[in-house]
C-alpha cells in the first residue's frame, strides 16, 4: 500500500520537472452496505454450517486510475483497488493491482505493451467465451455483468499491436500462473480485427503449454438505427472442466476426465440489442455452453450433495466433501443453456436509472434475477440501491445457491 | 412531327426551368453550410453541452471532438469526472463507445443517445452532405433573412434522422435552422444554429440550440470552442484502438 502511494506522488510530481510528460489521474471512493437472505435450505451449504456467510457486511473501496505518457512515444498505466470488508466478526484489507504496464510505440502504427493488464476479449455482455486470458481473481458470479468485467484482474504479459488501414493485428504472450510464485505455463494468443462494411470481425487462436488450442471468433454490427446483433464462438477438443466422479460406494472426487476426449467442445452466444426511441435499452442473449453438467451429470452432483448433505455432522469426510462440492459450484456456468435479458431504463422521473439483468438457466428453469436503481441527480456522485433475486427449486443452479436474496446500497464519488 | 418534338422539348426545358433548383445545386448549399460548423478534411473541437429542464438543476457534460473526412470522428468524453475516460468512435454509420471499466469496446446503435436531446450524431457529425440526399423546397425568408429550405433525406436506415428540413441563409451559407422527423413523420427536435464568430477564415457557428418537440420545455445548448486544424493517423479511427487514445 505504502508503496502505491509513492508511486503515485512520484508519477504526480513529474510534470513539473518534464514538461514533455503528461499526467492524467481519476478514480472513485466507494461505500457499500450489504445485507444477505441466507438460502439455509441450500444443498450447498446446509443451514449454513459449512461456509458460515455472514448476513451482512459493509465494503469501503478505492479506485485509482493513472496514465502517464512522454511525447507520443511512452506510456505508463496504473489501475489499481483498494477495498477493506468489514464483516459481522471479521475484516479484510484488499490491494488488487489490476493494471501496471508500459507502452512502447516505436512507430505510428505499431505498439507493444508490457507488464500486468487486463485484456477482455469479446462482445457478449453476459459471457465471453473468446476471452481467453483470464486473471487470478475470483469474481461473484452473481453481480451484474457490468460489475463483473470490472472486478476481472489483469494478467501479466507482453503484447504487441500493429494497425493497418482495416486491420488490427494483436499478439500476446502471458504466463499462466495458478498462483503467485508457483511456476508458469507459457501461453500465447494472436487476434485478427477487421471492419467490414458494418460487421466487426475477429478471430483468435489461443495455444497453452500442456493443454489443447482453442480457437474464436466474434462479430457485431447494427440493423437499423435501433438494432445491434452480436455473437460470439469458442471451440477446443476436450475439456479441462472437472466433473464428478464416484471412485467406490460413499467416495468422490472431481477430475478432468475429457480433457483427452477427441469431441469437440463449442461455446456460443449469440445475442442483440434495441434502443426504443425513449432510451430504454434492451439487450437479449443466449448461450450455450458444451463444457456444462448435462442433465445427468447434474443429477448426479445434487445426489452427491443430497448424500454429504445426511452426513456431514457424523463424519468429517463428508464435510470436507461438501466443501469440495462447493469448490467446483460455477454460477452461471454450470448448465448447458442459458438466456439473459438486460433492461435499462434512463431518465425516470427525471432523475433515476432502473436496470435489470436476469440470467435465466434454460436447463433447470431456475432464475438470477438483478434489479438496479441508480439515482442520477449529482453528476459526481452515484448513489444506488440493488437486489439480486434467485429463484428455483431446491435441485436447479439458483434455488441451490447461497442466498435467496440479497440487497445492497452504496454511494461512489468520483474525483 | 417536328411540331410535337418542339413542344415536347420545350415542355421539358419548361419543367426543368420552373423545378426551384437541380440537386446538384442543393448539394453545393448542404456542401457549403457544413463549412460554417467544421473548417475542413481534419480538425478538433471542444464541445459543452447543457441540457435544460424545467425544475431541474442544468446538466453539463463537455467533449473533445476529433474529425476526419465526412465519416471519421471520436468524441472524448472530459466531464462529469463518472464519464471521463469514455471514448465514442463513430466510423460511417458504425458507432462504438469504449467505457474504461467494462474494458472494451462495444458497438452501440445510433438511437442510443449520450444525453438529453442530444444524439449521437449531433455531437459527433458536423456535416449533413455525406449521410442525406437533398431537395431544394423554396427560398423564403427566416427572421427577416432570405434563406434557402432544403429537405434532406436519409441515405440510409442507419441515420439518426429519417428527413430534414434544413434554413441555409442564401449569402452566406450559414445553417439557421434544421427540423428533424421520424421515418413517421413526427417533428422529433427543431435545431437553431447561432453565435456565428470568425473563426479560421469564416463565419462559423459556436452554439446549437436544440429544442425537444416531445418533451415541452426540454431543450439543450451545445457550446463549439477551440476549433484547430489537426492532421490526425487513420489509425485512431479503429475500434481496436481506442483504448490506447490518450
Amino acid at each position: 500500500m505504502k508503496r502505491m502511494v509513492f508511486i503515485l506522488i512520484f508519477f504526480l510530481t513529474l510534470p513539473t520537472h518534464c514538461p514533455a510528460l503528461e499526467v492524467d489521474y481519476g478514480g472513485s471512493f466507494r461505500y457499500q452496505s450489504n445485507y444477505y437472505k441466507i438460502n439455509r435450505a441450500s444443498f450447498l451449504n446446509p443451514h449454513n454450517d459449512i461456509l458460515k456467510l455472514p448476513s451482512s457486511d459493509q465494503q469501503l473501496e478505492i479506485k485509482l486510475d493513472l496514465h502517464s505518457w512522454f511525447r507520443e512515444t511512452l506510456g505508463f498505466y496504473l489501475k489499481d483497488r483498494a477495498s477493506y470488508l468489514i464483516g459481522e466478526d471479521k475484516s479484510k484489507l484488499e490491494n488488487i493491482l489490476d493494471e501496471l504496464y508500459l507502452e512502447l510505440n516505436p512507430s505510428e502504427s505499431l505498439f507493444f505493451h508490457i507488464g500486468k493488464q487486463n485484456i477482455t476479449e469479446g462482445v457478449g455482455y453476459a459471457w465471453n467465451p473468446t476471452d481467453f486470458l483470464t486473471g487470478l481473481e475470483e469474481i461473484d458470479q452473481a453481480q451484474d455483468t457490468r460489475k463483473k468485467r470490472e472486478e476481472r484482474e489483469g494478467v501479466i504479459c507482453l503484447r504487441g499491436e500493429y494497425f493497418l488501414p482495416h486491420l488490427t493485428l494483436t499478439a500476446v504472450a502471458s504466463p499462466r500462473m495458478e498462483s503467485w510464485g508457483q511456476k508458469a505455463d507459457p501461453r500465447a494468443l494472436v487476434k485478427v480485427y477487421t471492419l467490414m462494411k458494418n460487421l466487426d470481425f475477429s478471430l483468435i487462436a489461443y495455444a497453452e503449454e500442456k493443454k489443447r488450442p482453442k480457437l474464436g471468433l466474434n462479430f457485431s454490427s447494427t440493423m437499423g438505427e435501433s438494432l445491434e446483433v452480436h455473437g460470439e464462438a469458442s471451440l477446443q477438443k476436450g475439456t479441462y472442466r472437472y466433473y464428478l466422479n464416484q471412485t467406490d460406494p460413499g467416495h468422490y472426487e472431481f477430475i478432468q476426465k475429457r480433457k483427452e476426449s477427441q469431441q469437440l467442445y463449442p461455446k456460443v452466444l449469440v445475442g442483440g440489442q434495441y434502443t426504443f426511441s425513449d432510451n430504454t435499452n434492451l439487450v437479449l442473449e443466449y448461450y450455450h455452453n458444451q463444457e456444462g453438467y448435462s442433465s445427468s451429470e447434474w443429477r448426479d452432483y445434487f445426489e452427491y450433495l443430497k448424500f454429504c448433505g445426511e452426513r456431514y455432522e457424523d463424519e468429517s469426510l463428508y464435510f470436507s466433501y461438501l466443501l469440495m462440492g462447493n469448490a467446483y459450484f460455477d454460477l452461471t456456468n454450470f448448465r448447458q443453456n442459458y438466456l439473459f435479458l438486460r433492461f435499462s431504463k434512463p431518465n425516470i422521473l427525471d432523475r433515476f436509472e432502473i436496470s435489470s439483468n436476469n440470467i435465466y438457466n434454460l436447463d433447470d428453469a431456475s432464475l438470477l434475477m438483478n434489479v438496479k436503481i441508480d439515482y442520477e441527480g449529482m453528476q459526481d456522485l452515484s448513489v444506488y440501491v440493488l437486489g439480486n433475486f434467485f429463484f428455483g427449486k431446491g435441485d436447479s443452479e439458483f434455488g441451490m445457491f447461497y442466498q435467496s436474496h440479497t440487497f445492497s446500497a452504496g454511494v461512489e464519488y468520483f474525483f | 412531327m417536328k411540331k410535337i418534338l418542339l413542344l415536347v422539348l420545350g415542355m421539358v426545358m419548361f419543367v426543368f426551368a420552373a423545378s426551384p433548383v437541380r440537386a446538384t445545386d442543393a448539394e453545393k448549399i448542404i456542401e457549403e453550410a457544413d463549412k460554417a460548423r467544421g473548417p475542413g478534411d481534419s480538425f478538433s473541437f471542444e464541445l459543452k453541452v447543457t441540457s435544460l429542464k424545467p425544475g431541474r438543476k442544468d446538466g453539463i457534460s463537455r467533449f473533445k471532438v476529433l474529425i476526419k473526412g465526412i465519416d471519421k470522428s471520436l468524441v472524448k468524453f472530459t466531464y462529469p469526472k463518472r464519464d471521463k475516460g469514455k471514448v465514442m468512435l463513430m466510423v460511417g454509420n458504425n458507432l462504438w463507445i469504449y467505457i474504461p471499466t467494462s474494458r472494451n469496446p462495444i458497438r452501440i446503435s445510433q438511437q442510443q443517445r449520450l444525453m438529453g436531446q442530444v444524439s449521437n450524431g449531433d455531437v459527433a457529425r458536423t456535416n449533413f452532405a455525406g449521410d442525406y440526399i437533398p431537395t431544394l423546397l423554396r427560398e423564403e425568408k427566416f427572421e427577416g433573412t432570405l434563406s434557402y429550405v432544403l429537405e434532406l433525406k436519409a441515405k440510409s436506415k442507419e441515420v439518426a434522422y429519417h428527413r430534414i428540413i434544413y434554413w441555409v441563409e442564401k449569402n452566406t451559407f450559414n445553417p439557421l435552422k434544421s427540423e428533424f422527423y421520424t421515418i413517421s413523420g413526427k417533428l422529433l427536435k427543431t435545431a437553431y444554429y447561432q453565435g456565428y464568430e470568425e473563426i479560421l477564415g469564416r463565419e462559423r457557428v459556436t452554439r446549437l440550440v436544440i429544442v425537444d418537440d416531445l418533451r415541452q420545455g426540454q431543450s439543450s445548448i451545445m457550446e463549439y470552442s477551440n476549433m484547430k486544424i489537426e492532421e490526425f493517423p487513420d489509425r485512431i479511427f479503429q475500434k481496436s484502438y481506442l483504448k490506447h487514445l490518450r
